[in-house]
């Protein structure tokens, strides 16, 4: 089965050969086989798990979101957030990390978008104070 | 991007719901599934939590009404007694497993 785990910002996942997923909806937990009837339903805030082509297994946190199986073959989750991880034991971790980093990023953006701010009202007070006499002066 | 929840991440929704998943994979991992044995065990006491007291109730109901020489009269209490007892400790050993 194919599988592809989408957020608004990225393709999360793009799988091929997966053999089995679990995930949860509100009415709780659920498998998917190949050849499964089509499908759709919306998660819970909960660890999808699906085993690769090689045996291993994967984990992935999804903040809700909606999982459609089409064709007994291609399962397709477009969710909010995704973090991923290979052991479900330092997944919390993992997403605890991804939060530090997210406020991280989010903090320097808003500096820089402050300094960017400041720079544009500098240079047009000192477009002012050279006075309309220049040429192209504000008039 | 500002989210409610995300000012903390330490009480994320998802951060708990990847926390107790893990905890529960490793508690399985650890006692697997609990035995047919176990169950039976289980479903044994529940009947005896029910039991035991509307026996004694009964016991007790006895005594009395062979004290005073009023046949059943205080028996038939003490066994209801004893039953709601029973089921209502019950309930609350069942919250609790």
């Amino acid at each position: 089965m194919k599988l592809r785990i989408t957020t608004p910002l990225e393709v999360v996942v793009d799988e091929d050969g997966v053999q089995a997923l679990r995930a949860e909806d509100s009415s709780g937990g659920f498998g998917i086989l190949a050849g499964h009837a089509d499908f759709l339903t919306s998660l819970a805030i909960s660890v999808v798990r699906w085993k690769t082509k090689d045996e291993t297994r994967r984990y992935c946190a999804v903040r809700r979101g909606v999982l459609s199986v089409d064709g007994g073959q291609d399962i397709s989750i477009a969710t909010r957030d995704a973090v991923l991880g290979d052991d479900l034991a330092t997944l919390a971790e993992t997403v605890l990390a991804r939060f530090r980093a997210d406020i991280e990023t989010e903090r320097s953006e808003r500096v820089n978008s402050t300094r960017l701010e400041l720079s544009a009202i500098r240079q047009i007070v000192s477009h002012l104070r050279r006075g309309a006499g220049g040429i192209g002066g504000f008039r | 991007m500002t989210e409610p929840g995300r000012a903390q991440p330490d009480e994320d929704p998802l951060l708990k719901e990847v926390r107790s998943r893990a905890r529960r994979e490793l508690d399985w991992v650890k006692f697997g599934e609990p035995s047919v044995a176990r169950r039976l065990s289980q479903i044994g006491v529940l009947g005896w939590i029910i039991v035991t007291p509307m026996l004694v109730g009964v016991f007790a109901g006895r005594w009395i009404d062979a004290k005073f020489g009023s046949g059943i009269f205080w028996t038939a209490p003490f066994l209801m007694l004893g039953a709601a007892l029973g089921c209502w400790s019950a309930w609350k050993w069942m919250r609790s497993e």
